[in-house]
């Protein structure tokens, strides 16, 4: 909210007009990203612990070992639970606004094309399962394989919608994506869990500063 | 200052247009929604919205979601070519002075 509330409609000197343009447009950017910051952490969550969990079936061996059926679950259920805390926030952020029928139809084909990558990635699975993929194998692809199609989709979100911070982030998660596979398993699952987990603390921690008032537009325009 | 738009050179009118301004071209926002994003009062809103709208600076459509009656807000072509006119002007009128 602006903080001078506005209780006389005589104008004012020029520069305190322009001042009150300008703070009236940061106050709708930050209150329409205000939930960014929570649908980012978690995700961190996700990835921190639900990467975690899978480490930890083997990382910490012969000390500690966590079933293999309790650590998909706890994976599938934080990826269950951050894609419900983003729905539910992300139609929060649109309450009362109806976008314009060209931007109603980037937001749809982009949607469409997440799903559509994600079930592309799926089959591809399933394909070079079929050829020979090991299991040992699939540990590597799936995580790789997710990150990249998530990156790609941050990367896209950013050119469409002049997002710089969603640009670092895709970034963040390409690089942390493409390097963890070479530390092989489990070792790999780890490096998701705190590099990727941290890309989405990092950009949670910085989209949480400037929806507070501290830190540069979120946007280039 | 004489020649800046008095529709406009209202602190009111411009906290709404301002921010109308900052939602991208063509997208609505519901009366509720907006006065919760300028924290403004239904009442002064209103009163400051049908300037705007005689002015052809936003365009208000009434429609219904389901049963429920929804007021669309819009910033026209007009009022967001005014806006940016209005903009420009101050700050030729800041380096003006500076």
């Amino acid at each position: 909210m602006n903080e001078n509330k506005i209780t006389d409609d005589a104008p004012l000197d020029p520069a305190a007009m322009l001042a009150l343009l300008q703070g009236e447009q940061s106050s709708v950017q930050r209150q329409i990203a205000r939930d960014v910051p929570w649908i980012l952490f978690s995700w961190g969550l996700a990835y921190l612990l639900g990467y975690g969990a899978l480490w930890l079936i083997d990382g910490l061996r012969p000390t500690f070992a966590l079933p293999l059926a309790v650590s998909v679950v706890v994976f599938i259920a934080l990826l269950v639970g951050a894609t419900v805390v983003s729905v539910i926030l992300g139609s929060r952020t649109g309450r009362g606004r109806k976008a314009s029928s060209s931007a109603a139809f980037t937001g749809t084909v982009y949607g469409v094309t997440g799903s559509a990558a994600f079930f592309a990635m799926y089959i591809f699975a399933f394909a070079l399962t079929a050829n020979g993929m090991s299991e040992s194998l699939q540990t590597i692809f799936f995580p790789t394989a997710m990150g990249i199609v998530i990156a790609i989709m941050y990367l896209i979100a950013g050119a469409i919608w002049h997002a710089v911070p969603s640009i670092v982030m895709g970034g963040g998660i390409l690089i942390v994506s493409l390097v963890a596979p070479f530390f092989g398993y489990p070792t790999h699952y780890l490096v998701f869990a705190i590099a990727g987990g941290a890309v989405f603390f990092g950009g949670a921690i910085s989209t949480a500063l400037y929806t507070r008032g501290g830190g540069r537009a979120l946007e280039v325009r | 200052m004489g020649d800046l738009d008095p529709v406009i050179h209202a602190q009111s009118r411009l906290r709404i247009v301002a921010v109308l301004a900052a939602l991208d071209s063509g997208e609505r926002v519901t009366f509720p929604r907006a006065a919760e994003l300028l924290d403004m009062t239904a009442g002064n809103l209103s009163t400051h919205l049908r300037k705007l709208e005689d002015a052809h600076y936003v365009t208000v459509t009434k429609a219904h979601q389901g049963r429920m009656p929804v007021t669309w807000l819009e910033l026209s072509k007009t009022g967001r070519r005014a806006f940016e006119d209005y903009t420009q002007e101050l700050r030729a009128l800041l380096d003006g002075a500076s």
